[in-house]
């Protein structure tokens, strides 16, 4: 039912119902780590932008764990060679962190371009990262900045590249946290222009290059070599890509290696934005 | 596992209002069946096109997309709370009407926040900030130059009022 009357007349109501569930709100991050590991079906939420979509669109949870109690993970700390970005940090506070725009102002430029800004007001880094959808950003941008992954499991902290992809992701875990590293020399910049086709970032230092590759694959694709020669070796080392109505496969290979090229260009020229 | 409800004390528009609501709640039903506050309109349900845009804390939130519970200790401001008690439109309301910024007027209670959001934070936006701030939300009749505008034109009436 759409529809229903009340004293201000016939209201709309939402109509993709939410199945029922439990919520539960720990207040430390033990818990919660508990709670995933007893649960057969919880999930940790945060923001909620992703979650809540999946949820209106049919994904179901027994309990949802809600994260906004649990001190210190939206906090972004300079722990000297990296920063750690709190996994509950919204990209807001990316985006607006005087700490990121000092240490690692081209990582925090790349990630002013993440959603709207609704979105990014509400929706969190972990979130972004732990949805692992093919065309979300968050991934390949850690992937190419060299960031770590820090979770808390039943059986204490692990820690994954990146760029290893949400396949490598501890069962049951809780994200904690992102490490990115500081690199004075490395540069970075990303063009998710042809979204939801292709996204590519690149980082570079001196002659070395990583590309990440975001949408043309179940999951994010990363590169690294030598910056001389990078359309060559970056066509060669790309797997077949995703050949669908909104982009076949030949259109985002030729695509990935167009704009990583590209970008490259605009660092050396010390035009990336 | 399920049906246990949660509480929610909050303020909406003001007022301390105090809930129990299934987790599965959403605050626009919240807002709308339960305060009247018809004003947030109800489009694509799924956090895209902001129709629904509510201020939370200040922050631009889509209501359809926020589960009621999440609206805990929150500071809610609907369109309802824009204008002033005697009815005193507030200037990005009176923007909008002075600028024909609408045409269905569906999503304009949606603008509106928006634009207050960005106004709170930046009096003095320029035209790029406005369109990139305002491209959160999707109007599929006026056309995006009168509201622009008009965001531009609250911003000035703001900056005098302050002068």
């Amino acid at each position: 039912m759409y529809t229903h009357a009340t004293d201000a007349g016939w209201i709309s109501r939402t109509h993709r119902a939410i199945a029922p569930f439990r919520l539960y709100r720990p207040t430390t991050s033990s818990e919660a780590v508990q709670v995933l590991a007893d649960s057969g079906d919880a999930k940790p939420i945060a923001g909620g932008i992703d979650l809540i979509r999946r949820m209106r669109s049919g994904d179901t949870a027994d309990t949802l764990i809600d994260l906004s109690a649990l001190s210190g993970l939206r906090e972004i700390e300079d722990h000297g060679d990296f920063i750690r970005i709190g996994a509950c940090a919204t990209h807001w506070d990316v985006e607006t962190s005087g700490l990121l725009a000092a240490r690692v102002p081209a990582f925090q430029a790349a990630w002013k371009t993440i959603g709207n800004v609704r979105i990014r007001m509400t929706g969190t880094v972990g979130g972004n990262l732990m949805a692992a959808e093919r065309a979300y950003d968050c991934p390949v941008l850690a992937g190419v900045a060299g960031a770590d992954l820090v979770f808390m499991t039943d059986a204490g902290e692990v820690r994954v590249a990146a760029s290893k992809g949400p396949a490598r992701y501890p069962a049951r875990s809780l994200l904690l946290a992102i490490d990115v590293p500081v690199i004075s020399s490395a540069q970075l910049a990303f063009d998710r222009s042809l979204k939801p086709v292709v996204s590519v970032a690149v980082g570079l230092d001196g002659e070395d290059a990583t590309v990440g590759v975001g949408c043309a694959h179940a999951s994010p694709f990363f590169w690294s070599g030598d910056v001389a020669g990078i359309e060559t070796a970056l066509a060669t080392a790309l797997p077949e890509p995703i050949d669908n109505p909104m982009g076949s496969a030949a259109y985002r290979r030729r695509m990935v290696t167009v704009l990583a090229r590209r970008l490259v260009e605009q660092m050396q020229q010390g035009d990336a934005s | 596992m399920s049906g246990e409800l949660a509480f929610v004390s909050c303020k909406v528009n003001g007022i301390a209002r105090e809930f129990h609501v299934r987790p599965e709640e959403m605050l626009i039903d919240v807002l709308r069946d339960r305060l009247a506050l018809t004003g947030t309109k109800l489009s694509c349900d799924l956090g895209a096109c902001g129709a629904c845009t509510v201020l939370m804390d200040g922050k631009p939130v889509s209501s359809c997309g926020t589960f009621a519970w999440q609206a805990s200790g929150a500071d809610i401001t609907t369109i309802e709370g824009l204008a002033a008690a005697d009815g005193t439109l507030d200037p990005v309301q009176r923007a909008f009407v002075e600028n024909s910024a609408f045409q269905c007027g569906y999503c304009t209670p949606g603008m509106i926040m928006l634009a207050r959001a960005l106004l709170d934070r930046n009096p003095s936006p320029d035209r790029d900030e406005i369109r990139t701030w305002m491209g959160a939300n999707i109007c599929r009749c006026t056309g995006y130059g009168m509201i622009i505008e008009a965001v531009e034109n609250a911003a000035s009436a703001l900056r005098e009022a302050a002068e």
